[in-house]
């Protein structure tokens, strides 16, 4: 009886060793395992704004734009070619022969359809700014479109990258939600099933039109699966079940560096991290209202020393933008990293023993840094209390004029131009605490014209101006780091998710 | 019996009434959806045109009201973020906390139980220092410790078991370990206590003095009294096994009702965390009386009472 209890227990341990059915990442399955920790409730990009959702819907969707990786550029995706008309209308001639996943043919119904969907208000989309910049979309013949913004809008060819053009057919007999887990695209991949919560899986689109921008794709089937836990993504990697993470923090990056299977990166993304300061009042009578003050704050931070120490990869900021954008200029006025003058201009400010400040965070991840910061200000005076807050009383007391000081990380909403930034918080609305006449003129007419060259002149002035008057300390662009795959042939020069669609094997 | 049944469910339903108005309240004072989903930059105006589409804009009490109709008729409502029916999101959620649950509390009365009578059994010899030292490390160390312990041995240097997922029954082998390993302490202990009592009993003597076999003496006579108030912690176990443990969840890349909740609490997606809380909260009530109905079965003497 022992023996055959015994000899039963072997057998259900060496069933469970061997019954393991799970597919293996990697290049002997042509499948490519990416995980992240967001849960995929939708895949439609218009309800969940994720990072993991914004970039993965450009494998399966395309728009009539598509942004080069590691550049600025703007390529024809589902348009042939594009123009502007006037300062308002943009036209596009749109590709032929082009198929959804479901056989559809795309032309401009499709683009019609989409575009006026979304700026629907009845149909709800998360963040409408990514869509109320549009007056009219206007199909000139089956191939051509015209797309009319309700002023100059010149990021408007930017904000069309995160628009995806939706099957009309399609998507008006499932609806929104029938969309949301099973969507169609004309993308390089197709969805082949979806678990709201669990994963994704991806297959090459055998179809996918040969004068793509995005290329054709490589490798056959992409997997992405949440991993909410950064050690369970770490685990993962170590086994060769995943084939790509990021935001490891520095710590463990340096530790998986010694794996011999994985290569680890270190790259800059959009998001860019600074400090704002209220310098029109809005709190109240406050220390930030004086320029010598402002000038004292920008002084104080060792900026340098805290990427070297703590944000490895991280980059000082030489102005209120990410170099990556374009009308970003940095060639302004910078404030070295100097205590003695932070001192001396705070007494003549009036505060020789510098002030009390709350100093309003979210950002967990950044806590060392912020620290450092923290650290930085009382070896100058100014004693400046930690305030950890959430989300929403954080952005409800900066939209409400209630933030004296706080560190802001900004994401610019994924936009390759500075303008979307510099309208949030120089425009005279709820996030506005310089309040200054000029360089909300600037923002305003930089913003209204269509001209590249005549916006950077405008910004030119505006970053001068900014940096003169020292509203706002620019601090670092945010680095993260990627472990991956050392069997993958991947371009990791772009921000945040490197395009899987291009990726292959080595 | 059928009284008793009665005045406890009706007991049941103003707990979880009181339980569910509680919660509402908490949650809507709590603060400003409509400022989160519409996004840093937002305009005023936006925010506001959000706030009315999600009716958020009315009064608490008509809020609570509509809610409460809403629940009558089967509906949950929907979540202020995915758009998804709420009911939809917790059944499909469900399966994976049950199984964890389940399986949790299998392996937790399947260690403690054999273990607690062990120890009685032979009371200060090393079996029973072991069965203590069990329960001591048990207790000592945190469940997501022994949770990544488990993924770093089993599954990344043996490759046992897989890290994450519930595809198969195999998926949950060790999160169910890590979530019993709570379980097993308390239970085990209670269990050794029980049944030292009970052994000591005058009806065991007798049991023994009549030549039934140590094995009937123990399983059927002893451990039938000392099993009662393991049954009642049994029930509170798996009222915190069900109703999601979020740190096992997220470790183990479990989709279940825990991790859920955590997402929902964090995106202040209100009509989830309501639901989630009555949910738990009938759980509970639920688990504790069916453990007083067993009692009751296992005990004539409690029916009499």
């Amino acid at each position: 009886m022992k023996k055959a209890i015994l000899i039963a227990l072997i057998a259900m341990a060496a069933s469970i060793v061997l019954s393991q059915s799970q597919a293996f990442a990697g290049k002997k399955n042509d499948t490519v395992v990416l995980a992240d920790v967001t849960k995929l409730e939708t895949l439609d990009v218009l309800f969940a704004p994720h990072p993991a959702v914004v970039n993965l819907s450009k494998y399966y969707m395309d728009s009539l734009l598509w942004r080069k990786p590691g550049t600025r550029e703007l390529l024809p995706c589902l348009a042939s070619s594009w123009k502007w008309v006037d300062d308002k209308t943009m036209e596009f001639d749109l590709k032929k022969g082009v198929l959804f996943h479901n056989g559809e043919e795309f032309n401009a119904d499709d683009v019609v359809y989409s575009l006026n969907w979304m700026k629907d208000p009845a149909n709800k989309v998360q963040i409408p700014m990514r869509v109320n910049w549009i007056e009219a979309v206007i199909k000139i013949d089956p191939y051509r479109v015209r797309i009319v913004c309700k002023k100059p809008h010149p990021i408007a060819p930017n904000q069309l990258l995160g628009l995806h053009i939706m099957p009309k057919e399609y998507h008006s007999t499932v609806g929104a939600k029938g969309f949301q887990v099973k969507p169609v695209g004309t993308g390089p991949y197709k969805v082949e099933s979806f678990s709201p919560g669990g994963k994704l899986v991806l297959v090459k689109n055998a179809n996918y039109f040969k004068d793509s921008p995005k290329g054709q794709p490589k490798i056959g089937t992409i997997v992405y699966k949440p991993l909410p836990e950064l050690q369970t993504q770490i685990a993962e990697i170590m086994t060769g079940d995943v084939d790509w993470i990021w935001n490891v923090p520095s710590d463990q990056a340096e530790q998986l560096k010694k794996m011999p299977n994985v290569i680890v990166e270190t790259r800059q993304t959009l998001r860019f991290i600074f400090m704002l300061m209220d310098a029109a009042g809005r709190t109240g009578e406050n220390p930030f209202q004086n320029k010598k003050v402002r000038e004292a704050v920008n002084y104080t931070i060792n900026k340098q020393a805290i990427c070297d120490n703590l944000l490895p990869g991280a980059q000082p900021l030489k102005a209120f933008c990410n170099p990556a954008q374009f009308g970003c200029f940095t060639d302004v006025f910078q404030y070295e990293y100097d205590p003695a003058m932070s001192k001396k201009l705070l007494a003549e400010a009036g505060y020789p023993d510098g002030f009390e400040v709350s100093l309003e965070v979210i950002s967990k991840d950044l806590a060392p840094v912020i620290e450092a910061i923290i650290d930085d200000l009382n070896a100058v005076g100014i004693k400046a209390r930690l305030t950890w807050l959430a989300p929403q009383t954080y952005i409800k007391n900066r939209r409400e004029g209630k933030q004296a000081f706080s560190v802001v990380d900004w994401g610019s909403g994924g936009i390759m131009d500075v303008d979307l930034t510099n309208q949030i918080f120089f425009t005279g609305g709820g996030y506005d605490y310089s309040r200054d006449e000029q360089l909300t003129e600037l923002t305003k007419v930089a913003g209204s014209t269509i001209d590249p060259e005549k916006r950077k002149e405008y910004y030119k002035s505006f970053f001068r101006n900014l940096s003169e008057e020292a509203y706002v300390v620019p601090l670092f662009v945010k680095p993260t780091n990627y472990v991956y795959n050392n069997e993958l042939d991947l371009f990791t020069g772009d921000l945040e998710w490197p395009a899987f669609y291009r990726a292959g094997w080595k | 019996m059928p009284t008793y049944i009665l005045k406890r469910v009706s007991l049941a339903l103003l707990v979880a009434l009181t339980v569910s108005v509680t919660t509402f309240v908490l949650l809507n004072i709590s603060g400003d959806l409509a400022l989160i989903l519409a996004g840093e930059g937002a305009s005023a105006e936006e925010v506001t045109q959000l706030r009315r589409q999600l009716g958020l804009d009315r009064s608490l009490l008509v809020r609570y009201l509509a809610w409460l109709g809403g629940l009558f008729q089967g509906d949950l409502g929907t979540s202020f973020f995915t758009r998804e029916n709420v009911m939809d999101m917790i059944m499909r959620r469900l399966p994976v906390t049950l199984s964890l649950g389940l399986s949790g509390m299998v392996i937790a009365l399947g260690l403690s139980l054999p273990l607690g009578v062990f120890a009685a059994v032979r009371p200060n010899s090393w079996i029973d220092r072991v069965c203590l030292s069990i329960a001591v490390f048990g207790q000592a160390i945190p469940n997501f410790f022994l949770a990544l312990l488990l993924i770093i041995f089993f599954g990344v240097k043996l490759r046992w078991a897989p890290i994450s997922g519930s595809d198969t029954w195999i998926h949950f082998i060790m999160p169910a370990a890590a979530l019993a390993s709570m379980s097993v302490p308390p239970l085990m202990r209670l269990t050794r206590n029980g049944m030292l009592e009970a052994l000591e009993s005058d009806y065991i003597r007798t049991a023994r003095a009549k030549g039934l076999s140590e094995l009937s003496v123990l399983f059927k006579h002893a451990l039938r009294n000392a099993v009662i108030p393991v049954v009642s912690l049994s029930a509170v176990q798996l009222g915190f096994m069900l109703s999601g443990s979020i740190i096992i969840e997220a470790i183990f890349a479990l989709d279940g009702i825990g991790l859920l909740a955590w997402e929902s609490i964090t995106r202040n997606d209100f009509p989830v965390v309501q639901c989630i809380v009555l949910m738990v909260s009938i759980f509970y009530i639920f688990l504790t009386l069916i453990a007083d109905l067993l009692n009751a079965f296992l005990d004539p003497r409690i029916r009499g009472n």
